[in-house]
């Protein structure tokens, strides 16, 4: 056979290679109709997760190789590409081909991360800037990563920021490594799955490929991504290899073994501790006002900075640290709580929980279960929770985020499993009692507000980070909405720093032009604060769940005294809408001298569901309407 | 052996990086170690106020002491035994120590960020700047801490030009007192020119002692400005040295009213210093502290035409000269040649198509959509080329040097690069200023910004002390800056909460551009300023002719497409920002007319939406909140009604509305009277009223701002008409089932 020139079936063979893969391929106008809001797609997307004996560390490794192949659809333009790592994943490479060709002139940059509310992370961003310089320029990324520790492997979500025209991500299990895929959100995208054998590396081949995969979005109020975005978790539980077993999270046991691990190894000094403890309850004798003593100063003097920072991620600073620094994240100040409880001889313990915004539980063993420590404390046969990183949270009381999730508590080798208890929206009323007369236009008498629960905490929070000189400014802007029209004087509040109790404000109130005249008629609009009015979520734009900040129990209870020579000639239809998860009810009752107004809205359930929104839709429209509803009064 | 050197000497410059990087983190100690002892090794009793005086207790956070140092050298000697260019020095200190009274003051001062270090590509050795950071913190029990920044410090940044770091401040909490210093040095090459420095003596919280040191190079010439009360400082000599120093106690909060220009209310000090710049226009007076310029120095220093040979300047002219020459032509033939009015007017219109609009072949990127909109011409380089213009047509010209009001008086300028230029020429009666165009100008559109301001003419023809007079800015009246709406409202037939509303909105002089940056489509606008100044052909046929043109005419095509669908959202978001209210749905949006035409200048546009939420029911009866339809009205705050500094408004204006609402058959309308006011003084006016014509009800309203300036004592005078908007907004009108 002749070696010097091909083989003319070989080009036969590249060209309908070449003829398949054009065909294959969707054009830019393709994708343009297909992802109208997007200029520039991923045409192909090609994941593979290796697990890896490494011999030079005698340890499992997961190598990841991402290849995303961006194109442009639209009009020129520059683009830039991400890619984060952090001490637990390296990134080996990052190699751009522009149209093809390697582009060796680009080459990444590299930056902290910043992440909204955390202080300081190890997390660093690879980026370049890529430039499509036509329409149906590409631009392929290729990236490897080296994840050096199973532990630390936990997901893999499908989505990017912009489209993706076809994807395949394929995980390489080697049959000496126990790992568990579980697929979550696949529902409505498509998703196929393909196991096969590969037997040169004696390997399970898990292949999942999809076509035409929706951008990822931030929304306002949307809950964390592991709720709806399409991904695996992995669950890496131990392998066998190397001569050796390698445990990973085989079992909750394991994962509390060695989190038990790190906090053995803190080095808290309990003299220093104890002396600060001793300080802070000097003159107190009973038990329970010692523990909210100590709660508070660390609620009050601990200031809460977010760490993420390599094993500092999971373990928490040195008590005594901590006191002096007089800062650090939630290990630190759940650590520094349960080590000050400890010295004055309460059974006070570490606990790790994973709050609302993710969606697993312990059931799945895994780092990406929880992000929180908190402490507990097991007094009077009773479990407490005390999160000191919510400020003017008073003994006893859960926030919202931490409420329902389940969470493991120390308990020497073994661990509690235990559920934090949840409360009720009732629990978080915002009472407003309004008792009016009618002067002129203007509504004037007096308003109290009682705020309890989360209600009250919210409001304790935002107000100690106004300005002193500014607060009753602020105070104001607040009651009233920002509406000039409503006017406050004379007002009081209670201790704007006592956590515990309900809080009250009180003044008197001028409702400028909530009354009209016409003829021998008075028209009063009833309620000033309408809250949720036109609340309407948009079908066509929202694409998550809306998830509220806490459970809602809104009361408005308003008398208006009619005025001498008037009768009640007319008064809005009552307005009821209840579900399981939301209820708004107002109602109108006329007595000889007065009208009484009572509305209620509740929020039981912190989700609401993307299922729920025309019934929420179809609540909120009646509820703006009879907002408009006027009272009338007839001579 | 030969090969083993090789590897070591490799080896070496392959470890250099670390070994720089070592040297340079080192260095970096020493230095912050001097600097620390030379920051707090020097006693300073202002500094050693240990709590705030009485009087202070409402206050989030008291500044005890604040102290600001700024050094300048300049001398070779400095720059060490290798070097032979000249550099400048720049050390500048901040120094405060701040008592801590509450949890938002406790936030604000828990954390620092600053950067580091930075290396520049310069000749001067060293070029760059650091940053040295103190932090110590006094307990109310009289225990002092310094913090080890560098030990606390993390990274923010860490590339070898590039650092930056910040640290969490431990330890402090709501009663201390921290105490910080940020020191600046800074290295940079001499012809880089220096940044003007300026200071307003005033603070976010209040100032006990403020004390400011400036020590400057006698190499240097100091330029100087004390505005608004700021203290006269008189310039001390010593080692070589200008020192220039004063305190003062007590400074005020900055303060929080609307329509102040800070450099025209508070007290400021400014300089400008010169070295020995090359290519600097005038001499420099070494050693000197000078006042601000002066008329003659302005004239002096000015100089235009450095911009006449470059090719881009003779491309354009080339251009321009093109279709005025083919016009010339055409006049030739019935004898008769271009006035100047036609001369200035095609020099703008013309200029400003072939430097805006034409697209250049190498632009990289493809804009045209609401971006493109935004782009305008420089300053300098557009007087070069009006004024070469004018020259080859014999036109005289002369120039106007003028300030922006905000940046306060001209009479107070220290820097020749703050001035602002444009031409002007006289023809008889009329007069036509150049100021750089933007994509909507026309021939002697003049940014509000400068309306009344003082400025200077040059007349660079004139002799001796005529070459620069005074000069005011011609500020417009109200009738200039109009805004009319005319609103048609229907009640829907199937729900007569929902109001279906017709709106056309008129807009002239100042008030259009906004809205033109945001409604106007450049693929329609541009061809239409084209065809108008009579250049054959389009846009898209100008890009066919470009190297693969037929395949960039689809991609703008394609990014047309892309700026159709944003001005559809524009639209959306213009109705919910006036009427402040989001509608419901928009049924139908367009430009009426694009006011580029300089003979129709108005900016018209319309759009057809529905509206909930105004129309409340009661009973069998409806009330309209009709004068929530003039949108929300500005507001002042309980603490902004009573004032103490000049009001910097915008420019004198005129907002009118003519609301005309449809009353459904079977209703009759009531409450018309309360829509009637009537406000008018000297700074303004509001004035309204309503009457049933027909089926409809007619509501006018006008709102007018007579100036761009009042003084202090005029504010009663504009509350008062500023009220009486916010009250029209209140007013309803009543649906009366008969």
């Amino acid at each position: 056979m002749n070696d010097m020139h091909p083989h003319p079936s070989w080009i036969t063979a590249l060209f309908f290679f070449l003829l398949c893969t054009s065909i294959n391929a969707q054009t830019p106008d393709e994708l343009l109709a297909q992802f109208p809001k997007h200029n520039i797609v991923i045409l192909k997307s090609e994941e593979e997760y290796v697990f890896e004996y490494d011999k030079s560390r005698a340890g499992v490794v997961v190598r990841g190789k991402l290849s995303d192949e961006f194109i442009c659809t639209g009009v020129r333009e520059d683009f830039t590409f991400a890619e984060p790592y952090d001490e637990e994943t390296a990134l080996e490479s990052m190699d751009v081909y522009t149209n093809g060709s390697r582009n060796r002139g680009l080459q990444p940059k590299h930056e902290y991360l910043s992440i909204d509310d955390i202080f300081y992370s190890d997390a660093r961003l690879a980026y370049l800037r890529m430039e499509f310089a036509r329409k149906g320029a590409t631009n392929r990324v290729v990236v490897e990563k080296t994840v050096r520790d199973p532990k630390y492997f936990v997901s893999v979500f499908f989505q990017e920021p912009v489209p993706i025209a076809a994807k395949t991500v394929r995980f390489v299990v080697p049959r000496w490594m126990k790992v568990e895929l579980r697929e979550l959100n696949f529902d409505g995208h498509g998703i196929q799955k393909k196991k096969s054998f590969d037997s040169d590396r004696d390997a399970d081949v898990y292949e999942y490929t999809m076509k035409n995969l929706d951008h990822t979005e931030k929304e306002n109020g949307a809950p964390g991504n592991t709720y709806f975005a399409p991904h695996i978790q992995v669950l890496c539980k131990s392998a066998e290899v190397g001569g050796k077993r390698h445990t990973f999270f085989a079992t909750l046991a394991d994962q509390y073994g060695w989190y038990r691990s790190l906090v053995n190894s803190i080095g808290n000094e309990p003299a220093p501790v104890r002396e600060k403890a001793l300080a802070i309850t000097q003159g107190i004798a009973d038990p329970e006002a010692k523990i909210k003593a100590v709660f508070y100063w660390v609620q009050d003097n601990i200031r809460y900075i977010a760490f993420e920072d390599g094993i500092m991620g999971f373990k928490p600073q040195k008590a005594q640290e901590t006191m002096q620094k007089k800062y650090g994240d939630c290990k630190a100040m759940a650590n520094l709580t349960k080590e000050m409880l400890r010295a004055l001889g309460f059974d006070a313990r570490l606990a790790w929980l994973g709050t609302n915004h993710i969606a697993y539980d312990y059931s799945t063993p895994s780092l990406g279960v929880d992000n929180h420590m908190i402490c507990a404390l097991l007094y009077n046969n009773r479990i407490y929770y005390l999160d000191a990183t919510e400020e003017y949270a008073p003994f006893g009381y859960c926030a919202e985020r931490i409420q329902g999730r389940q969470v493991i508590i120390e308990d020497g080798d073994k661990f509690l499993l235990e559920r934090v208890p949840t409360a009720k929206a009732e629990d978080n009323q915002h009472i407003i009692r309004n008792v009016f007369q009618i002067a002129g236009t203007a509504l004037k008498g007096n308003t109290e507000h009682l705020f309890k629960g989360e209600s009250r905490t919210d409001l304790l929070q935002q107000i100690s980070r106004v300005k002193t000189d500014k607060l009753t400014t602020a105070l104001l802007a607040y009651l009233s909405d920002n509406n000039k029209y409503y006017q406050v004087e004379n007002m009081t509040t209670s201790d704007l720093t006592n956590r515990e109790g309900d809080l009250k404000i009180q003044y008197a109130t001028t409702q400028q032009e909530a009354v009209t005249s016409f003829g021998n008629e008075l028209y009063v609009g009833i309620d000033f604060y309408q809250e949720f009015r036109d609340a309407v979520i948009d079908l066509a734009e929202r694409r998550h769940d809306l998830m509220f900040d806490f459970k809602k129990n809104l009361i408005t209870e308003t008398r208006i005294d009619i005025p001498a020579g008037y009768t009640v000639s007319s008064l809005p239809e009552d307005f009821e809408f209840t579900r399981p998860g939301f209820s708004f009810s107002l109602h109108f009752t006329k007595a000889a001298d007065h009208i009484l107004y009572r509305k209620e809205i509740k929020i039981n359930d912190i989700f609401l569901k993307k299922a729920d929104f025309p019934t929420w839709n179809e609540a909120i429209k009646g509820l703006s309407k009879r907002y408009l509803d006027q009272v009338i009064l007839a001579k | 052996m030969l090969r083993s050197q090789l590897f070591l000497l490799l080896a070496l410059l392959c470890a250099y990086p670390s070994f720089s990087q070592k040297r340079d983190e080192r260095q970096y100690r020493e230095r912050a170690a001097e600097v620390r002892n030379e920051i707090w090794g020097v006693k300073n009793s202002a500094f050693e106020l240990k709590a705030a005086p009485a009087g202070y207790e409402k206050e989030s956070a008291v500044i005890l002491a604040k102290q600001i140092q700024y050094e300048l050298t300049g001398k070779m000697s400095r720059m060490g035994l290798m070097s032979a260019v000249r550099a400048h020095f720049y050390i500048l200190t901040f120094r405060q120590r701040v008592q801590i009274n509450d949890k938002a003051a406790l936030e604000e001062f828990s954390e620092l960020s600053f950067q580091k270090s930075t290396k520049r590509a310069a000749l001067a050795k060293k070029a760059g700047s650091k940053v040295y950071v103190g932090v110590k913190i006094l307990k109310p029990g009289g225990q002092e801490r310094e913090l080890d920044v560098q030990a606390e410090a993390i990274d923010i940044k860490s590339d070898s030009d590039d650092k930056q770091q910040k640290v969490a401040i431990s330890d402090l909490q709501i009663g201390d007192v921290i105490e910080y210093y940020i020191r600046v040095e800074d290295v940079q090459d001499y012809y880089v020119p220096i940044e003007p420095f300026s200071m307003t003596l005033a603070d976010d919280y209040p100032v006990v002692h403020f004390e400011f040191e400036a020590r400057i190079e006698d190499e240097f010439e100091v330029r100087m400005a004390s505005m608004n009360g700021a203290p006269k400082l008189v310039p001390k000599r010593k080692d070589g040295y200008i020192q220039l120093a004063f305190e003062q106690k007590n400074l005020p909060k900055e303060p929080e009213d609307i329509w102040v220009h800070n450099q025209s209310a508070l007290p400021t000090i400014k300089f400008y210093l010169r070295g020995i710049t090359p290519g600097m226009f005038g001499t420099i007076k070494k050693g000197e502290v000078l006042p601000p310029l002066k008329a003659s120095d302005i004239e002096e220093r000015f100089s235009w035409g450095v911009n006449q040979n470059s090719p881009a300047m003779s491309e354009l002219r080339k251009k321009v000269r093109s279709v005025m020459r083919e016009r010339e032509k055409e006049l030739k033939k019935k004898d008769k040649e271009l006035s100047t009015r036609q001369i200035v007017e095609m020099i703008y219109y013309l200029g400003r198509y072939y430097m805006l609009y034409q697209e250049d072949e190498a632009a990289e990127g493809i804009v045209v959509d609401q971006r493109r909109n935004n782009w305008s011409a420089k300053d300098e380089w557009y007087a070069d080329f009006v004024g070469g213009m004018l020259e080859t047509y014999d036109i005289p010209f002369d120039f106007v040097i003028m300030l922006p009001r905000a940046s306060g008086s001209i009479k107070n300028s220290i820097d020749m690069n703050e001035l602002y230029r444009m031409i002007r020429v006289r023809d008889g009666k009329n007069t036509y200023y150049f100021y750089p165009p933007n994509m909507f100008s026309h021939l002697g559109s003049i940014p509000f910004a400068f309306e009344g301001s003082e400025g200077y003419v040059i007349d660079l023809k004139a002799k001796g002390d005529k070459k620069i007079t005074p000069f005011k800015v011609p500020a417009g009246t109200p009738t200039d800056n109009l805004s009319r709406e005319d609103i048609q409202v229907q009640f829907d037939a199937n729900d007569p909460q929902l109001l279906r509303v017709q709106r056309q909105r008129l807009c002239t002089g100042f008030h259009k551009l906004d809205y033109q940056e945001r409604l106007l489509l450049f693929e329609e606008y541009g061809d239409a300023e084209r065809k108008r100044l009579g250049i054959e052909g389009s846009f898209l046929d100008d890009i066919r002719k470009f190297p693969k043109g037929a395949k960039l005419v689809e991609e703008y095509k394609q990014a047309f497409v892309k700026a159709r669908e944003k001005q559809k959202e524009f639209f959306e978001s213009e109705i919910e920002n006036s009427i402040d209210v989001k509608p419901k749905e928009m049924t139908a949006y367009k430009v009426v007319k694009s006011g580029l035409d300089p003979a129709d200048p108005a900016f018209v546009y319309s759009s057809d939406f529905a509206l909930e939420g105004l129309v409340r029911k009661a009973g069998p009866n409806y009330i309209v909140e009709a004068g929530k339809l003039i949108g929300g009205q500005i507001e002042i705050k309980a603490e902004q009604r009573t004032r103490k500094y000049d009001i910097y408004g915008t420019y004198p204006r005129i907002f009118e509305y003519q609301i005309e609402i449809a009353i459904p058959a079977g209703y009759k309308a009531e409450g018309l009277q309360d829509f009637t006011k009537n406000v008018s003084n000297a700074t303004g006016s509001f004035v309204s009223s309503a009457a049933q014509e027909g089926n409809k009800v007619v509501i006018k309203s006008t709102k007018t701002y007579l100036h761009n300036f009042e003084p202090a004592a005029n504010w009663n005078d504009m509350l008062a008409f500023l009220d009486a908007a916010n009250d029209f907004t209140q007013q309803k009108l009543l649906l009366k089932k008969m």
